[in-house]
C-alpha cells in the first residue's frame, strides 16, 4: 500500500505553476483522527465546492499509510459525484479532456502533531516574549531545555531530561544575548553544554542515532561562531538574524521550514502523498490564517476564525489594517488533545457549563475515554454537553496560551466558526452558544458558520490559484450566518434594563425590545430579511461605540437562523455558584435560543 | 509460549513465532506478564477467594481498588476485568490517568500487577465475546501486556498461544465497515452486541441526539435490526 508513486501524469511538472488557471482541485487535509477531502471545481462559470468526504486517518497501527485514508475519502467522493480522480488507485494529474483528474492536489496536515521545539540560549528569558510574537501562528509547542548548572549533574536532571524526551523534541532553538547590559540566566557557554548533554542523552536511547538535531540559533554573528564549532558534525545549525521587534520574519521562517522535513516526513506514507502535492503542504493554523486574512482584506473587517480539534484548537483573527492575530494551542483538543484540557483546567472547568447535573468522576471518564477512543463521537444528549463543555474549555486556553494574541481583539465584527466540532452542531444555537460563551465578544458581532469544514482547508489552495480560492472561499467556506449578535458591556444590575433595540424593516413593521441584564434576547429576524438595527444603550453600557452611546443603522442588518441576539449576560460571563442555580441559568439562555435543554 | 524460536539476542531477547488469539483491551496499565488465568469459583467474592500467586485473574464486570489492592498482596500477577472506575484505578497506580495516556511520564511498569479492561472505565461489564474466548483457554499460561498508549493506538493485549499448525483466521487489516461484515457494537445502547451489516447508508443519518452521522443498518445474533453509527461499530470478521 503506497508503495507505488501515486500520481499519473501526462507531463513530467512536478508542481503547477502558481499563475496557471486550475479547472478544479483536491484539498486534502490530514487530520489527527480523520483526513478530509473536498473536491473543487467550476460549477455555472465559479470555482465551488463540489463534494466533500472524510475517512479515518490511517497513520497508525493497524494501517499505518496516510494515502490509505485519502484513498477511501477520494472513492467516496468519486461514488458521490461520478468523478472519476484516480486509476489504479494513482491520482489523475492534471484534469484530462474527458474530465477525469484533477489539476491540481493542496495538503492540509495536523496528523504528525506539531513541531516540537526546546529553547535555551542567554536571550531565552528576556526575549521569551518576541520568540513567542516570531512563533506565533506556526504549528508548534515551545518547552525550555534543561539547564545544566553544575557538574555532576543533580539527579532532578535526569528527571528532566526523562520528561523531555518523552515530549519527543523535533529542533533546539537557541536565542542569542539580548541587547543591551543584560545578566542572562544561561551563559552561551551553558547553553552549548546543555545542548551536547541534550544531543548525546537522545544518542544513548537510539532516537536520534545517526541524526544531525536541527539547531535555530537567532543571535548576532559573533555568537553563532562561539556556538557552532563545540557542536559541528553533531547537528544541523541554521543561523538567522537576532530578534528585535523589526526582525521577527527570519526566525518565522526558519522555524516554519522545519516543519514538513522533520515533524511531516516522519508520518508514515507522508513522502508519496507529498509527491502528489502540486505546492508544500501547511499546517492547518496557516490554512485558517491564510482564510480569515482574505476575508478581513476582501470586506474590510475584523474576522476571528475559530477550528476546534480533535488534537488542537486553532483561532486566527485579522483586523481590517491586516494586523495577524493568532491563538492555538497545539495539544488541546475533544480527542486525543482532551488530556491536555483536562490537566490544565480539570474537570471543574468544563463543569461550568453543563447545564445538566453531573459528578466531576463522571467528566473525567468520559474525558478520558475519548482520549481512549479518538474516533467515538458522542451518542447521547448528555455526552454531547460535555463534548460541548470541553469545546469551550479548548477555545478558552487556546485564547491564554503561550503567544496568543487574539484575547485582547475588540471588536470581533465576524466571527467564523469552522472544524467538525462545530460544523456538525444538532441546532444552530449549539454553535452560537458555544462560540459567545468562549469567545465572549464586545459590541456587534455576525456570527457565521462553516458548515462545509472549508475554511481551515481551503487556505492551502491560494498557493495554487489565489483567485479561484477566493471565489470558492466565498461561496461556501463563509457558510450559514448564524446571527448577528449585539453584547452590551457595562455595569448594570441584574434585571435591570441594558439596552433597547429596534428594528425597522422594509415592509413598514417595527419591532421594539428592551434587555436585561443577565438575559439573552432573540428578536426575530429571519433568514433572508434585512431590518434596519436601532441600538439605545442605558448610561453608561457600551455597545461598540463609547458608553452610552446609542446607534441606528444606515445599512440593514441581515437575519439569520436565530434571528437577531442581544447577549446582555455581561462580560466576563459570571454564573451563579450554586450548581442547581448555575444549570437553570444556562437553560434559560439555551431555551432562548430555541434550544429545549 | 508454543511457536518456533525465530531470533536471540543473548542476554536480551528472544523473538517467538507461532499463532494465537489476542484479545485486546480498552485501557490497561503495567508491563508485560506471564502466568495462568484464574477464575473465582462460582459466587465467590473477589474479596474473600483465595488469591494464586502467579496467576491473572479474570473478573467479568467492574474492578474494585480494593480487589487490585488484595490481588497484588497476594501475589497475582495480573487482572483481566470488564471496566473500572477512573478514580480507584488511578489511586491503584498513583498516577493521573491523562498523564499516563499522553505518555507524559514513563508508564507504570512498577506497578505490583498488571491491569487490562476490555470496556474501560465505568461500570460495564467484559462483553460475552471476551469472556467466552478467555473462558476456552482453562489454565493455559498467556502473556498479557498493560501497556496503552492511545496516540499511537497500541492497546493492552491478552495473548493465548494455539498449538503449533493451528488454523488460524486473520482478520481484515482495514477495518472498513461494509455490507456482509460481522461486526461488534463497541458503544451506545446495544454495546456489547454483534451482528452483521445488511447496508451502509450512503447518507448520514440523525443519531439520538440529533447529530448527523455515517451510519449502517444491522441484523444483530438475536434477529433484530437496528441502525447504529459507524464509529460504534468494531469489524470482527
Amino acid at each position: 500500500m503506497g508503495a507505488a508513486i501515486p500520481q499519473e501524469r501526462v507531463t513530467d511538472s512536478t508542481e503547477q505553476g502558481s499563475t496557471q488557471a486550475i479547472r478544479s482541485l483536491l484539498i486534502v487535509d490530514c487530520g489527527s483522527v480523520f483526513t478530509k477531502v473536498a473536491l473543487l471545481g467550476r460549477v455555472d462559470g465559479r470555482f465551488r465546492m463540489l463534494a466533500r468526504a472524510q475517512s479515518l486517518t490511517t497513520n497508525m497501527p493497524p494501517i499505518t499509510d496516510v494515502l490509505v485514508g485519502v484513498r477511501h475519502a477520494l472513492s467516496e467522493i468519486e461514488r458521490t459525484t461520478g468523478c472519476t480522480l484516480q486509476r489504479d488507485q494513482h491520482i489523475i494529474l492534471p484534469m484530462r479532456e474527458d474530465g477525469t483528474g484533477v489539476d491540481g492536489v493542496a495538503l492540509v496536515m495536523s496528523a504528525g502533531g506539531p513541531l516540537h521545539l526546546l529553547t535555551t540560549g542567554p536571550g531565552r528569558d528576556h526575549l521569551a516574549a518576541l520568540v513567542l510574537r516570531s512563533l506565533g501562528g506556526l504549528f508548534i509547542s515551545v518547552e525550555a531545555l534543561p539547564v545544566l548548572s553544575a557538574r555532576p549533574q543533580p539527579p532532578s536532571m535526569d528527571t528532566a531530561f526523562s520528561q523531555a524526551r518523552l515530549r519527543q523534541p523535533h529542533a533546539l532553538l537557541v536565542v542569542g544575548q539580548p541587547f543591551g547590559e543584560v545578566r542572562p540566566s544561561v551563559t552561551l557557554e551553558e547553553a552549548t553544554t546543555a545542548i551536547s548533554d541534550w544531543i548525546a542523552r537522545l544518542n544513548d536511547t537510539g532516537l536520534a542515532a545517526g541524526q544531525r538535531t536541527p539547531v535555530v540559533f537567532t543571535g548576532s554573528a559573533r555568537e553563532a561562531e562561539r556556538l557552532a564549532p563545540p557542536l559541528r558534525d553533531r547537528v544541523a545549525m541554521q543561523v538567522v538574524e537576532g530578534l528585535s521587534p523589526s526582525t521577527l520574519t527570519p526566525l518565522n521562517r526558519a522555524v516554519s521550514a522545519l516543519y514538513e522535513p522533520v515533524v511531516l516526513s516522519t508520518l508514515p506514507g507522508f513522502a508519496a502523498l507529498r509527491q502528489v502535492a502540486s505546492a508544500p503542504p501547511i499546517a492547518t493554523i496557516t490554512a485558517l490564517a491564510g482564510m480569515v486574512r482574505f476575508l478581513a482584506q476582501r470586506f474590510e473587517t475584523n474576522v476571528v476564525g475559530v477550528d476546534v480539534g480533535a488534537s488542537s484548537t486553532a483561532l486566527a483573527g485579522s483586523t481590517a489594517q491586516g494586523e495577524f492575530l493568532p491563538a492555538l494551542h497545539p495539544s488541546a483538543g475533544v480527542g486525543p488533545g482532551i488530556g491536555t484540557l483536562l490537566r490544565a483546567r480539570g474537570a471543574a472547568g468544563a463543569m461550568q457549563w453543563l447545564a445538566i447535573l453531573a459528578t466531576e468522576d463522571e467528566l473525567r471518564e468520559y474525558a478520558l475515554m475519548r482520549m481512549l477512543r479518538p474516533t467515538m463521537l458522542p451518542l447521547t444528549t448528555r455526552e454531547l454537553e460535555f463534548e460541548y463543555a470541553f469545546a469551550r474549555e479548548a477555545i478558552q486556553l487556546a485564547l491564554r496560551a503561550p503567544g496568543a494574541r487574539l484575547a485582547g481583539m475588540h471588536p470581533m465584527d465576524v466571527v467564523l466558526g469552522t472544524g467538525g466540532v462545530l460544523a456538525n452542531v444538532p441546532h444552530p444555537a449549539h454553535a452560537a452558544l458555544l462560540l459567545l460563551d468562549a469567545l465572549q465578544p464586545r459590541g456587534i458581532t455576525a456570527l457565521m458558520l462553516d458548515t462545509a469544514q472549508l475554511a481551515s482547508m481551503i487556505g492551502s489552495g491560494a498557493a495554487l490559484d489565489a483567485v479561484r480560492i477566493g471565489e470558492a472561499a466565498i461561496s461556501d467556506a463563509i457558510g450559514t450566518q448564524l446571527a448577528t449578535v449585539i453584547s452590551p458591556v457595562g455595569e448594570v444590575a441584574q434585571g435591570e434594563p441594558v439596552v433597547r433595540v429596534t428594528l425597522e424593516f422594509a415592509s413598514g413593521h417595527q419591532h421594539e425590545e428592551e434587555v436585561h441584564a443577565g438575559a439573552i434576547a432573540r428578536l426575530p429576524l429571519p433568514v433572508g430579511e434585512q431590518a434596519i438595527l436601532g441600538l439605545y444603550p442605558a448610561p453608561g453600557v457600551d455597545i461598540g461605540l463609547g458608553p452610552g452611546q446609542h446607534a441606528h443603522g444606515s445599512e440593514p442588518v441581515e437575519g439569520g437562523p436565530l434571528g437577531l441576539v442581544v447577549d446582555a449576560r455581561g462580560r466576563p460571563l459570571r454564573f451563579p455558584q450554586d450548581r442547581e442555580a448555575r444549570a437553570m441559568r444556562l437553560l434559560e439562555w439555551r431555551r432562548t435560543l430555541g434550544l429545549e435543554g | 509460549m508454543t511457536g518456533k524460536v525465530v531470533d536471540v539476542a543473548p542476554g536480551r531477547w528472544v523473538t517467538i513465532e507461532g499463532a494465537a488469539t489476542l484479545v485486546h483491551g480498552v485501557l490497561g496499565l503495567g508491563g508485560p506478564v506471564a502466568g495462568p488465568f484464574a477464575r473465582l469459583p462460582r459466587g465467590d467474592s473477589p474479596l474473600v477467594a483465595p488469591i494464586i500467586p502467579g496467576s491473572i485473574l479474570i473478573i467479568p464486570g467492574q474492578l474494585r481498588l480494593t480487589v487490585m489492592q488484595r490481588a497484588a498482596a497476594g501475589g497475582a500477577v495480573g487482572i483481566i476485568a470488564g471496566s473500572a472506575q477512573a478514580r480507584e484505578l488511578e489511586a491503584f497506580a498513583r498516577a493521573d490517568l491523562s498523564v499516563l495516556l499522553d505518555d507524559l511520564v514513563p508508564s507504570a511498569a512498577s506497578l505490583p500487577l498488571t491491569v487490562m479492561l476490555t470496556e474501560g472505565l465505568g461500570s460495564a461489564s467484559m462483553n460475552a465475546t471476551a469472556q467466552q474466548l478467555l473462558a476456552q483457554r482453562g489454565n493455559d499460561i498467556v502473556l498479557l501486556s498493560g501497556y496503552t498508549e492511545p496516540h499511537r493506538n497500541l492497546r493492552p493485549e491478552v495473548a493465548m498461544p494455539l498449538p503449533l499448525g493451528s488454523p488460524t483466521h486473520p482478520l481484515p487489516l482495514d477495518g472498513v465497515i461494509s455490507a456482509g461484515a460481522r461486526v461488534y457494537v463497541i458503544a451506545g445502547e446495544r454495546a456489547g452486541g454483534h451482528g452483521v451489516v445488511t447496508h451502509v447508508f450512503a447518507r448520514r443519518q440523525f443519531i439520538a441526539n440529533g447529530l448527523l452521522v455515517p451510519c449502517a443498518m444491522l441484523r444483530f445474533d438475536d434477529g433484530t435490526t437496528a441502525m447504529e453509527p459507524l464509529h460504534t461499530l468494531q469489524r470482527i470478521g
